[in-house]
């Protein structure tokens, strides 16, 4: 089956998250975090080779994909972001990746420049080429 | 060749000889176990037990990422599943043969495979080991 390469895999992901709807997608960290964003960030380690120097093996690449809301009050807080997650995990579901989501984070509050959001991380490793 | 790190081991397989499915790029992990029976020739008057060497026992231990790709891992070997195939293997694919890399030859019984096997989280993988049926070739010449 084929997989996306390395080099274009941080837009490809950010494009199957795309909601206008619900949020504004980013394939990078962007400089000012605003509210109903997801955010593609890499995770450490970025890629995790599967079989040493071989090159015709797939590898690993581990993202972040950061989920902010606007911080009003916490029930709306909580509501708005579980509404994020799920629509994340449902985007990738519809995905041609192949991926394991490992963890989601709890939700913390982030101090951004833009004020105080509601912010959640979905660690997600796929599948990816050298190339 | 000096000391080195074990990571261009070569393994091939195939229905009939010389094997040419290279599974090379798929190996995780490579064990070629060249042994043979101890025949025992311990006498009246001997002060130790004593030995000869007896028939070859040979064995490959091998991890595979499972890749089911046309000739690759899990296509291959569900094809050579149940018969006697051909394997050829070397400690470095990328050199010629010599006595300090040889190519080691003969056939494998393929009596157990792992297709499906894995976890959630991980690529798929086969672990198995296989019996040499009957002699191993060794050649210090040519290339792999």
């Amino acid at each position: 089956m084929p997989t996306p390469a390395i080099t274009t895999l941080r837009t490809t992901l950010a494009t199957a998250l795309v909601d206008n709807t619900r949020w504004q997608t980013f394939a990078f960290p962007p400089s000012t975090v605003l509210a109903n964003s997801v955010i593609v960030s890499p995770d450490n380690p970025y890629l995790t080779p599967n079989n040493n120097s071989q090159i015709s093996i797939s590898p690993f690449a581990n993202f972040k994909l950061i989920i902010t809301c606007p911080l009003f009050d916490n029930e709306g807080n909580l509501n708005g972001i579980e509404d994020f997650v799920v629509r994340v995990f449902n985007l990738l579901a519809a995905s041609s990746f192949t991926y394991n989501v490992s963890a989601i984070s709890a939700p913390s509050v982030l101090n951004a420049v833009s004020g105080d959001l509601l912010s959640c991380e979905m660690s997600v490793s796929i599948l990816t080429s050298w190339s | 060749m000096a000391q080195g790190i074990v990571n261009k081991v070569g393994f091939k397989v195939g229905a009939t000889d010389p094997a040419s499915i290279d599974l090379s790029a798929y190996v995780t992990s490579f064990t070629l176990t060249r042994s043979v029976d101890q025949i025992e020739t311990t006498a009246m008057g001997d002060t130790g037990h004593r030995y000869v060497a007896g028939l070859q026992n040979n064995s490959i231990t091998v991890d595979l990422i499972n890749d089911d790709a046309a000739s690759a891992v899990l296509q291959s070997l569900n094809t050579l599943f149940a018969t006697n195939a051909y394997f050829k293997c070397a400690l470095d694919k990328s050199t010629t043969g010599s006595a300090a890399n040889p190519f080691y030859s003969g056939l494998i019984l393929v009596d157990t495979i792992t297709p499906i096997n894995g976890d959630v989280s991980s690529l798929g993988v086969q672990s198995l080991t296989f019996q040499v049926s009957g002699a191993i070739t060794v050649a210090t010449t040519g290339t792999f």
